[in-house]
């Protein structure tokens, strides 16, 4: 049984493509160049946060450790197109750790997710900044009634003056966190498109909401 | 929107400079050998129009129809040529050529072209003397207008608005000379060009393999990507400003964002009553910031007239400073040196900015965006992206399939 990452059955679903099977989380951790410690912190935080919705997955570090984990490298994101409700263009957000994507550098690429109302990050209406870090599949084997859970990790950027345009220049800015942990994973149903973000300076980056015109109505 | 190939028409040989006075019969010639074939051409539809055809309707019943001439999707100079105006002139109003620029939310009396035709045929006699110092300022060339004798047609409102040619072709061209023109010093130019080069993949923006200078020949396309990612990677390479940097700074800012967020809102595929509204304020927050990028606007013309100024005005001073050179020390004279380079920058920064203009067509074609949304409910359908695709489609590659041998008729054919 999967687990739904959409509201309507309508909508076509988010989905990870180009699977391979790693092992248990700790291979993922290796083909990511990341800490187990911090990956299983982050994992621990997010079974916290659903635990109220549905607890499928363990809270103990040692069972989850043995889960059967699949790292993918791209999610494909059906987004909507702008003022045509019925047509819904897939976005594929990539994310291929350390390894080159087609005879270029390694792809990280830049997504948004919700994360509460939109009363916060001012105008970016609730919507976080992140970078895709990694893919993964998880399965938990020691429960029939579980079944798989699609996952992201992201590091998430803080919104600079509260998410308010920039006077001069008309742009929201965003920036690393300076205290407290940046990672997260997020379910991939959360995710809701790409973000087009053009570095500015040291740790800040610009988000340019003029790159498509449904962003372009979004955040304005 | 389907496009059908009706005919293939001989381009005339184009005129310029001293050429142009020179060939004025040649000139006529042309604009009456391209009157004939629009006779030719729109004279079935003239019949239609007049006696009404029976055509099959969209809720499967017939009705009696006339169908009329409504739109002429072309770029300006094409317009240009079939209504008879000048490359200066506006198609479709009477603004002069000096207000282009100038306060955009003005409007203009709309070209009539029958009473300009009526005024030619029966002038009265005090006016028959004054018709070409009458017509002159507009840029009518009287006579040559293909629509003028259509029925139910009148020919300045066959204008439609062009986002290809003039937003992405021409305005955002200008534009980018204006930044590069603007990013005076290296650190800047060589941040924007960083930035330029680094642009990330996106779904439906193609990546440039090459700095913007080395661009020979954009494509629309290119310029619409280009409209999509400047504002963000400008204000990334202005983005520490000292104090004396950030009024200019701003201003440039603001100036390119409200020319992107236009060329955006005018894709809508339609409106809603707020965006009009929209596309009436980013023109007049650009009239307003727009004198930031006036030096960048000087034509070869103004920068050899300030050269030829610049040139007399030091040999004027290297004059008056030999005959006071006898009674000044070598002491007073670098500063006297300084003083006069000062002047003559001050000088030639003045006739500049005096000089320069904002007044050209496309600049012009600005202020009509608004109303046009309204109207028309959509700009974006009136682009000749499409008629310049079904070119590329039904004759360039259609001549390719050809033998070459009376290449017309196959591609009529095909």
């Amino acid at each position: 049984m999967e687990v739904p990452t959409s509201s309507s059955c309508c909508v076509p679903r988010r989905m990870l493509k180009d699977c391979t099977n790693i092992g248990p989380l700790s291979g993922l951790c290796r083909a990511h160049e990341m800490e187990y410690c911090d990956m299983m912190e982050d994992m621990l935080r997010f079974i916290k946060q659903t635990a109220a919705d549905d607890l499928w997955l363990p809270a103990d570090p040692t069972e989850l450790g043995l889960f059967p984990v699949e790292g993918s490298i791209q999610l494909e994101i059906p987004v909507s197109e702008f003022r045509k409700a019925d047509v819904l263009p897939i976005q594929l957000a990539r994310c291929t750790c350390t390894k080159a994507f087609r005879n270029s550098s390694a792809r990280k690429e830049w997504v948004c997710f919700q994360t509460g109302g939109e009363e916060r990050y001012g105008d970016l209406r609730g919507q976080a900044v992140a970078r895709l870090l990694a893919l993964l599949k998880i399965r938990n084997v020691l429960s029939e009634a579980a079944g798989v859970y699609r996952l992201a990790l992201v590091r998430v950027l803080d919104p600079i003056k509260g998410g308010r345009f920039h006077m001069a220049s008309g742009h929201i800015r965003v920036g690393k966190r300076s205290t407290g942990r940046d990672m997260r994973i997020v379910g991939i149903g959360a995710v809701i498109g790409q973000r087009y973000v053009i570095p500015s300076g040291e740790r800040k980056w610009i988000v340019n909401h003029r790159i498509d015109l449904q962003t372009f109505n979004d955040i304005y | 929107m389907p496009i059908l190939l009706v005919a293939l028409l001989v381009v005339p040989p184009k005129f310029s400079g001293e050429s142009a006075r020179t060939h004025e019969a040649q000139r006529q010639t042309n604009a009456d050998v391209l009157r004939t074939v629009f006779d030719l051409v729109l004279g079935p539809l003239q019949q239609v129009v007049q006696e009404g055809m029976v055509m099959d309707c969209a809720d499967g019943k017939t009705g009696l129809c006339f169908p009329i001439l409504s739109g002429l999707n072309a770029d300006h100079a094409k317009h240009g040529a079939l209504h008879g105006v000048g490359s200066k002139s506006c198609p479709k109003c009477e603004v002069p050529c000096k207000e282009h620029g100038g306060n955009l939310l003005k409007m203009y009396e709309t070209g009539d072209y029958i009473l300009y035709g009526s005024k030619v045929l029966r002038p009265e006699p005090v006016e028959a003397a004054r018709i070409p110092e009458c017509f002159h300022p507009l840029g009518v060339k009287i006579g040559n207008n293909v629509f003028a004798g259509l029925d139910r047609v009148n020919p300045a409102h066959l204008h439609k608005p062009d986002l290809l040619h003039n937003i992405y072709l021409g305005l955002f061209k200008q534009m980018m000379d204006w930044v590069e023109g603007f990013l005076k010093q290296p650190k800047q130019q060589q941040a924007f060009e960083d930035h330029w080069k680094e642009i990330l993949p996106y779904p439906g923006l193609s990546v440039p393999k090459k700095a913007d200078r080395e661009v020979t020949q954009w494509q629309g396309k290119e310029r619409r990507n280009l409209g999509r990612c400047i504002s963000a990677i400008l204000a990334s390479a202005l983005r520490n400003p000292d104090s004396s940097q950030y009024h200019d700074f701003t201003s440039s800012m603001q100036c390119v964002s409200v020319l992107v967020d236009l060329s955006l809102m005018a894709q809508y595929h339609s409106h809603t009553p707020d965006t009009p509204v929209y596309m009436e304020r980013y023109p007049q927050t650009f009239h307003r910031t727009k004198k930031i990028f006036l030096e960048c606007r000087t034509s070869k013309a103004t920068r050899a007239e300030a050269n030829f100024q610049d040139r007399d005005l030091r040999e004027l001073m290297a004059t008056q400073r030999a005959n006071e050179v006898r009674q000044n020390t070598a002491a007073k004279h670098r500063p006297q040196v300084d003083q006069e380079r000062l002047e003559r920058a001050s000088h030639c920064t003045e006739l500049i900015r005096r000089k320069n203009h904002f007044n050209f067509i496309k600049m012009h074609s600005l202020s009509r965006f608004a109303s046009d949304g309204r109207h028309f409910g959509s700009i974006w359908m009136y682009s000749t992206e499409i008629g310049e695709q079904a070119h590329m489609e039904q004759i360039k590659e259609s001549y390719r399939r050809s033998n070459k041998n009376e290449a017309a008729r196959q591609i009529l054919s095909q």
